[in-house]
């Protein structure tokens, strides 16, 4: 089973909600870091060296929404590559590609990496929507839904 | 090898308590299990404390003691000198630390004698060190503050006692003995001009990264230092804002109006966190995209009822299902194409993709993003009422600190130490910087000056010709640390373990469980309980740790029952002689109900009684010295015997 990686300096982005203990995991860290990268569909490379290993599968705070976030993961990769689902063919070829049944995340290996590609460059969106890094996890909040509205919306 | 530490006893002359002398030896020359020291308060049972741990730590040879600490160990009316000596025994052999004090140069100075050598200073044996310093020592001679410092990471480091009991800074220190040896092995080989440059440049980013570390752990204690006075600061200025023309009521109302509403924003906010988990409800569109993805595969029939299994099995037939023989080219071309298909397994996944799918959005992609959307409507209510609240009070206090200069002062040094805190934070994020681009001298991050200590390294290795051994030396590390990591993880799971267990025997109506052990003992789903509560969490996990470990050191605790619940005094009391084999306590008259009976009933051995109070209650010194055993010094007595232990009564000397 191949391990999700999470970027080191989000990892510090993040330090002071946990800090306070509003994030416990270090994937509450990836998880938002993804959703950024999934919703503005950016991927970015980043080498081993820069990232921290996580756990090979969803955690359970995530695990009941776990084949959602494979699901949604599937959706993006399935637009990125310009695949339409009458490509009977293709479509299998790809979804075998990244989805395996019996890892803890369901994932392939490359599925595994190109999930945490998603959460790298999520990081930089990230970047891109805070002035500073959140202090507070209200703060995080309020800002992270209004930026990713804005974006759902085509505002940015 | 295994430590064993016992205290035989010790005298003090000169000092704040009465001059007096302890023996914790049976006739037959070993330490009793049990001895009890029943002080009233007023005699000194702090300072006897205080010198037992600094005669123990050696911290008055590194730190020298400031001339307020020095004057209240003092004796009252003054003396210029006096001295303080522990005997210890140190696995088989006798071991004087005395502390020499010279009130009037404002000096204290360590003799330590052991075999036949003396030496002027504090100079335990040396398998002893690891735990004769201030933070380890902390953990076996202590007071009811311990409890609430073991909850605190900024008092206790329960991780370092964790690793010097179980030994598990060896596997550290044996990764540090493979660097050095492969170090040794380059220098004695290779290109000599090559390797000095190299050699040269390695060694500048070790002392740079060595420098660095060395700063942050610097910072990182001073802002925890700060963080502690910040504290202690805001406890004050609330004293003071009490104390002021402002109404009491007025700033207390609006202090608690405030706490109400950050509880309720920080409720609430965690409660928007469980929310934002679950992706369809951050975003419409994210419940659309799902499921569009679902609906499409639908419409394509995708995945197939076929999987790749049937087209596998398919390939092995002489005909296929139509009836058209298969020959070894149509076989190939099948087996070639069965790879296109998902297995049965990733079939049946992605149909359970799809249902959960179904289940959260079939229904309305709308609805579950708009339950989000009311709560976060609700955060930001609650966060403008916080506002508010902090508004009101910020009007209250300002005025306060106007009407008073005390209040104004308070409030003066917050903003000087938040301050503080904020530039060292800021000093420590520059180690986390990973500007890569920078001159040795101006990069600041941690993590990029050890990856360029690896590529110095290696490439040193090359020029010495001892890349093959390096390769080596980076696994045999790497087993180490994982070695290092997994047992201490092993070690604290089952220390935490045992002592819920212990815990649960203690206190089986109180819901009080640890979680884990980060730096201090963090408890399951709350901040900490009552005195008596974390006291007894404090028993329980020191006696799982100390019972797990091979040393045996002794415990010297003051008020070993005192804030603790009569109804649990009998449980600490049974647990007391399992937790070590020396226990030295400190207690009042008050102490004895419900704890001393049922601590004799679970010692092995007769326990050794010993009252010690001032000279000056001719009544007392009279019942003293018709008990028998007692031993008069110029200002104290000191009475052995179980008798007038239990029916002494003073609880507190006069303080004179």
């Amino acid at each position: 089973m191949i391990p999700f990686r999470v970027r080191k300096d989000a990892k510090v982005w993040f330090k002071d909600l946990y800090r306070d203990k509003s994030f416990k995991i270090d994937f509450d860290a990836f998880y938002f870091c993804f959703i950024a990268g999934v919703a503005t569909r950016r991927k970015q490379a980043v080498s081993t060296d820069d990232t921290t290993e996580m756990v090979a599968y969803f955690p359970q705070a995530y695990s009941a929404s776990s084949k959602i976030l494979v699901g949604l993961f599937l959706s993006a990769e399935m637009e990125k590559l310009g695949l339409v689902m009458t490509e009977r063919e293709r479509v299998h070829l790809e979804i075998a590609k990244l989805v395996r049944h019996d890892s803890g995340n369901h994932l392939t290996a490359e599925g595994v990496n190109e999930f945490s590609r998603y959460a790298h460059g999520g990081y930089d969106v990230l970047l891109e929507w805070f002035d500073d890094r959140p202090r507070s996890l209200e703060t995080f909040e309020r800002q992270f839904k209004r930026k990713l509205d804005a974006q759902m919306s085509g505002a940015i | 090898m295994a430590a064993m530490l016992q205290v035989l006893g010790w005298t003090s002359q000169g000092l704040r308590c009465p001059d007096h002398e302890i023996s914790c030896l049976k006739t037959s020359g070993q330490p009793h299990a049990v001895t009890l020291i029943q002080m009233p308060n007023g005699t000194g049972k702090t300072t006897t404390l205080t010198l037992l741990r600094h005669a123990l730590s050696g911290r008055w040879a590194t730190q020298a003691p400031t001339p307020a600490e020095l004057r209240k160990l003092a004796k009252k009316g003054g003396t210029s000198s006096g001295f303080f000596e522990l005997r210890l025994m140190m696995n088989q052999q006798r071991v004087t630390i005395r502390l020499e004090f010279d009130f009037e140069a404002g000096r204290v100075r360590y003799r330590t004698t052991r075999g036949s050598g003396q030496f002027d200073r504090f100079d335990p044996p040396s398998a002893f060190r690891r735990f004769l310093n201030g933070d380890f020592v902390d953990f076996f001679v202590f007071d009811g503050e311990l409890a609430a410092h073991l909850l605190d990471e900024r008092s206790t480091d329960a991780d370092a006692v964790v690793e010097a009991l179980f030994q598990l800074s060896t596997l550290k220190k044996a990764g540090e003995k493979v660097v050095d040896y492969w170090e040794r092995h380059a220098e004695e080989k290779g290109d000599e001009r090559s390797k000095k440059k190299h050699e040269t440049k390695l060694s500048r980013i070790r002392v740079r990264l060595s420098e660095l570390k060395r700063e942050r752990r610097r910072l990182r204690k001073e802002r925890d230092d700060t963080l502690a006075r910040l504290e202690a600061q805001r406890g004050l200025y609330k004293e003071e804002i009490t104390k002021g023309k402002t109404s009491e009521r007025e700033m207390k109302e609006a202090q608690e109006k405030l706490d109400k509403a950050q509880n309720e924003v920080r409720e609430q906010a965690s409660s928007v966190l469980e929310l934002m988990r679950v992706p369809y409800r951050l975003s419409v569109s994210f419940a659309e995209a799902i499921y569009e993805l679902k609906r499409n595969l639908d419409k394509a029939k995708l995945p197939g009822t076929a999987a790749r299994e049937f087209f596998q099995d398919l390939s092995t037939e002489p005909f296929c299902v139509c009836g058209t023989p298969i020959d070894d080219t149509l076989r190939d071309r099948i087996k070639e194409r069965a790879v296109n298909y998902l297995g049965s397994d990733e079939v049946g996944f992605l149909n359970a993709m799809k249902t959960d799918i179904e289940e959260a959005v079939g229904a309305s992609r709308d609805t579950p993003a708009a339950v989000l959307d009311g709560e976060m409507l609700d955060l930001n209510a609650k966060v403008s009422e916080e506002r508010d609240a902090n508004n009101v009070l910020d009007t209250l206090q300002a005025a306060a600190e106007r009407a008073d200069p005390r209040v104004q002062a308070a409030k003066t040094e917050i903003e000087r130490l938040e301050k503080l805190s904020t530039d060292i934070e800021e000093q420590l994020d520059r180690f986390d910087d990973k500007d890569t681009q920078q001159s040795l001298e101006n990069t600041w991050g941690i993590d990029v000056l050890e990856k360029r200590l690896a590529t110095a390294e290696d490439k040193l290795a090359k020029a010495s010709e001892t890349l093959e051994l390096r390769r080596r030396r980076d696994v045999v590390a790497h087993i180490l640390a994982r070695a290092h990591r997994l047992s201490r993880e092993g070690v604290m799971t089952e220390v935490c373990g045992d002592a819920n267990t212990k815990i649960g025997e203690l206190m089986p109506d109180n819901n009080i469980l640890i979680e884990r052990i980060d730096r201090c003992l963090v408890l399951e789903g709350q901040e900490g309980g009552s005195v008596g509560e974390t006291l007894s969490v404090a028993y329980a996990f020191l006696a799982t740790l100390f019972d797990r470990s091979a040393h045996r050191l002794p415990f010297v605790v003051d008020s070993p029952a005192g804030p603790i619940d009569l109804a649990v005094r009998p449980k600490i009391g049974a647990l007391v002689p399992r937790l070590t084999t020396q226990f030295i306590a400190f207690t009042i008259s008050s102490e004895r109900a419900q704890f001393v009976p049922y601590l004799k009933r679970a010692c092995h051995e007769p326990i050794q009684y010993l009252t010690v109070f001032r000279r000056g209650k001719p009544e007392v010194e009279r019942q003293a010295r018709e008990a028998g055993d007692v031993l008069v010094t110029t200002d104290g007595l000191r009475v052995t015997g179980e008798t007038f232990f239990n029916e002494f009564q003073l609880e507190e000397e006069e303080v004179g």
